[in-house]
């Protein structure tokens, strides 16, 4: 009974916003299409919507980043758990990202049912695992393009949560110390530090992980969505553990 | 066992112990006064039985189950806090549709009904309204969740007197209707008085009187006379305080009331709220 309140709460909670959004994404998609249309028997135009899944990508982050303090202190006033806000604050992402995954699906489907020789479409999957698009069916690019949405969705918006969890449990000192040193850090003595000192090894070995994470020199989408979803699993693991001792602040 | 039963609860802030080694127990359908002083421990002690803080030791249970991180105990209670916890942009209605998913018992046409009566515009959003309107959001929602647990934390924060009195008359009149453990914290003593049955007094985070109303105030008695004839009857007898206006003096003795008054001396009823300043000021001396 908790568990449902708590999931209606946070998913309603979060429902104008994602309606703003679709609606915003739907009218420029449509003005691109229809300007695209009548500029290109003037002057030639061609339109080009790649990875519009990005913009779902950064809508979540910001989901995320926007999802612990009102709810923590709405819920807490109603008698609900932290372990019960938790499981429903991730029934809430998963829900949300399966909205989005399937609404860019959606979108893109159209943009490329009703796309016209001036009009070219693809997707964050075709974008980054071109070869592979193209040496599969289109029923195999679109589940495996589905999933990989479906996982880095639900990535971002756990990475957002557990950026806003540190700096609710952060104290004053603690907060300016993360908000101004870990942009410092990485900006300016980390570049530093792996130019002068390592000869760049760092970032190159960083740069290494990364490409074998995602898959993308080797073309593997399945190692982008398991490495997406073992980062989901440590962010949300690292999200209870700062929760679970979380109190209402004076 | 029924009720609310708190254990050797400690809870420290750096330096500060704002509770120390506190037990207590709240039984069932009782209307308890929790008094004490600003900074006392009132709002630390609701907060850890109303899983909001963690206690650093102890342990709290209500019917016998743990309050921590309980769910099952946690929709038997109801915390009216001082601050207000709900979103900003929230509108008052949507507070009460939302508590209403939270607490099914919630009594929607009562809130609508008490809303008209505090002049309540539910169509307004929680940032927009008065510290007096944010107080009576959140007792209107304490007064219809029908929770066998209610807690007012500084319930009358901003309200005016006649709002005051006619929380307190409601207080009592959903109390007639359907009994429930209440729990007033608040530092206004003498207006809770007349409605509280059990006082706990806490001051620098212990618990200093835990008794009923009826009980803590036929302990005591005021007397009132001159400066003379006052310090001759008090001799040997248990003094909590003494007030001079002009050559009138008044002292508040702890003890029974004396069957035969003598000239000159006249005997009254302890006030509670001379009582709590009197015992409060003791244990700051």
């Amino acid at each position: 009974m908790n568990l449902r309140a708590s999931y209606k709460y946070q998913l309603a909670d979060n429902k104008k916003s994602m309606i703003i959004y679709m609606s915003i994404i739907v009218a420029i998609t449509l003005f691109l299409y229809l300007a695209t249309i009548f500029t290109f028997s003037v002057n030639g135009v061609t339109t080009q919507f790649t990875s519009m899944e990005f913009a779902s990508v950064i809508f979540l982050f910001v989901t995320g980043l926007c999802s612990f303090k009102d709810n923590f202190l709405m819920l807490t006033q109603n008698g609900i758990s932290r372990k019960t806000m938790f499981v429903s604050s991730i029934l809430n992402f998963v829900t949300l990202s399966g909205i989005l995954t399937a609404f860019g699906a959606i979108l893109l489907l159209l943009v490329k049912l009703l796309a016209k020789e001036n009009i070219l479409s693809t997707g964050m999957y075709e974008t980054v695992y071109s070869v592979r698009a193209a040496s599969i069916s289109g029923f195999l690019m679109n589940v495996e393009s589905i999933i990989l949405n479906f996982c880095v969705f639900l990535m971002v918006i756990g990475i957002g949560y557990l950026i806003t969890l540190i700096f609710y449990r952060l104290n004053k000192a603690g907060k300016i110390a993360v908000g101004v040193g870990v942009p410092v850090f990485f900006t300016m003595i980390f570049p530093l530090f792996d130019f002068f000192v390592t000869g760049n090894r760092i970032s190159l070995a960083i740069g290494r992980f990364l490409n074998c994470a995602s898959g993308f020199s080797s073309q593997n989408p399945y190692a982008g969505i398991i490495s997406s979803i073992c980062v989901f699993a440590i962010v949300s693991g690292l999200s209870w553990l700062l929760m679970r001792r979380a109190v209402v602040k004076a | 066992m029924s009720g609310i039963e708190v254990r050797n609860v400690t809870k420290t802030y750096g330096r500060t112990v704002a509770l120390n080694d506190v037990s207590i127990d709240f039984g069932e359908n009782k209307i308890y006064g929790l008094l004490g002083r600003n900074g006392a421990g009132k709002t630390t002690l609701l907060n850890i039985i109303n899983n909001r803080l963690f206690a650093d030791s102890g342990r709290v249970f209500a019917d016998g189950e743990s309050c921590i991180e309980n769910d099952k105990v946690q929709s038997k209670m109801y915390l009216m806090s001082e601050k207000t916890y709900y979103p900003e942009k929230m509108k008052v209605k949507d507070v009460y549709k939302w508590t209403k998913n939270f607490y099914p018992d919630f009594d929607m046409d009562y809130a609508n009904q008490l809303a008209v009566k505090f002049s309540l515009d539910t169509d307004k959003r929680v940032d927009s309204l008065s510290t007096g309107y944010n107080s009576i959001v959140k007792l209107i929602a304490a007064l219809c969740v029908n929770t066998p647990y209610v807690f007012f934390d500084e319930p009358v924060l901003g309200l005016d007197a006649n709002y005051r009195d006619l929380f307190y008359r409601l207080l009592i009149e959903k109390y007639s209707i359907n009994p429930c453990t209440m729990i007033l914290s608040t530092h206004l003593i003498g207006e809770v008085s007349g409605v509280v049955e059990h006082v706990v007094i806490i001051n620098k985070g212990r618990i200093i009187r835990n008794e009923s109303t009826e009980k803590l105030l036929s302990n005591g008695y005021t007397i009132t006379g001159t400066a003379a004839k006052v310090d001759e009857f008090v001799m040997g007898k248990n003094v909590i305080g003494c007030d001079v206006l002009g050559g009138l003096k008044t002292a508040y003795i702890l003890g029974e009331h004396p069957v035969m008054a003598c000239e000159g001396i006249e005997i009254s009823k302890m006030d509670l709220q001379k009582l709590f300043v009197k015992l409060t000021n003791d244990q700051e001396a």
